[in-house]
């Protein structure tokens, strides 16, 4: 029974905000009312009814709140729930629709910590630093919400972000080219033009871009080979290309030649459809981006 | 008859200052003074003292300081100041008033009661 007291003294307490005050002034009456309990008992009282006696003489705690400076604890109402989990779906939805499964977790994952810091900090606060928690709260919230469409990229498939260039030629082995190399520079490695540096090793750069092929036509081979060499300060730009007999691959041509590189309104460098279209022209192009 | 608390409200810090003014004391001591001495008709619960010691402690009327009970264990002791002298003398005198307006109020009611029957 002396236990159940204890128990119902740290629970009629625990509705409170754990302090040092609190604590002690727990500590207090729970000695207090542990003084009481023996006193009934050894009065001839039976266990439970000393037990109820001592409980008794505990009175309503919320008159300590004010005088002792013992604060109720603040849960969050239902808005505050509500607020920071609607717009946690809505942040996810868009960044779902913008940012491959990984990026959308790692998004979601962010904005939960940061909901999860909402609930926290807003009963905590109040006045003017409940404004500045909201103010805050909105502005990551409407930052992360705005974020995808300010950068326009993220770890989506090429293929979607792509300017399809059919080619309806009668190349065997060219389908269709989807330029995946924009006029800016990315921080997707896989994406955009490159530049080679002076001295940047042509080794690491074949590492770096163990997934890229550069392309030439062989005659006598009558198949796409890879580039032997790059020259140092070429821009180069991908595409891709999928061949006929269902193989496909990534591919780095040259900036520079017979077709022309223009930039459309949003600063993309596109090829010019005419260019590869052409299967003699496109022979051509790529002859000159092999070998040096 | 127990005695509701509304009744004795605003005179707990007085019935507290009493006590003290016997010596300095913690408590659950006082608290059992409190029902011993009223037989048992009214009891202070422990958040209504603690509540008026933490108001009698802001106002200087009481301090406390940390003793040892006869366990051993380290108990919250209770003395009364010489502020909180004047705070009892007050009250008290505040109490005798009130005594005694309440029971001429009341009386006149108790004497047509007594025609009546």
């Amino acid at each position: 029974m002396r236990k159940k007291l204890e128990r119902h003294v740290k629970k009629e307490f625990s509705r409170y905000k754990p302090t040092a005050k609190r604590n002690l002034l727990r500590a207090e009456i729970m000695q207090n009312v542990s003084e009481r309990y023996d006193e009934e008992l050894s009065a001839g009282k039976s266990e439970t009814e000393a037990f109820e006696a001592a409980k008794a003489s505990l009175g309503d705690i919320d008159e300590l709140t004010s005088s002792c400076g013992v604060e109720k604890k603040q849960f969050p109402s239902t808005a505050q729930w509500l607020c920071p989990l609607i717009t946690l779906g809505i942040i996810v939805a868009v960044a779902m629709r913008h940012f491959d499964m990984v990026r959308a977790w790692c998004t979601a994952g962010v904005l939960l910590l940061v909901a999860l810091f909402s609930l926290i900090v807003f009963p905590r606060t109040s006045g003017k630093w409940k404004i500045v928690a909201v103010a805050v709260y909105a502005l990551i919230c409407a930052a992360l919400v705005i974020l995808p469409f300010i950068l326009k990229t993220g770890g989506r498939a090429p293929e979607d972000r792509l300017k399809t260039l059919d080619f309806t030629g009668d190349m065997e082995e060219i389908v269709s080219i989807k330029l995946i190399t924009a006029a800016k520079p990315s921080d997707d490695p896989d994406d955009f033009e490159y530049t080679v540096n002076k001295d940047f090793p042509k080794e690491q750069w074949k590492e770096l871009l163990a997934a890229v092929k550069r392309l030439e036509y062989s005659d006598s081979e009558k198949t796409w080979q890879e580039l032997s060499s790059v020259s140092a300060g070429e821009r180069m730009i991908r595409i891709f290309i999928s061949g006929s007999d269902g193989s496909d691959g990534i591919y780095l041509i040259r900036e520079s030649g017979p077709c022309s590189i223009s930039s459309d309104n949003t600063g993309r460098a596109v090829l010019t459809r005419t260019c590869i279209c052409d299967p003699a022209l496109w022979k051509e192009f790529i002859g000159e981006c092999s070998g040096d | 008859m127990p005695i509701s608390s509304d009744e004795i409200r605003g005179h707990t810090e007085t019935i507290i200052l009493a006590r003290l003014m016997e010596g300095d004391s913690y408590g659950y001591e006082i608290g059992k003074a409190v029902r011993v001495l009223s037989g048992g008709l009214y009891e202070l619960k422990e958040a209504t003292l603690y509540s008026a010691f933490r108001r009698m402690e802001t106002d200087w009327l009481i301090e406390s300081y940390w003793g040892e009970s006869e366990g051993g264990a380290r108990r919250r002791y209770y003395r009364i100041t010489e502020k909180g002298r004047q705070a009892y003398r007050s009250g008290l005198e505040s109490w005798r008033e009130t005594k005694t307006i309440i029971d001429r109020l009341l009386d006149r009611g108790g004497e047509h009661d007594a025609e009546k029957a």
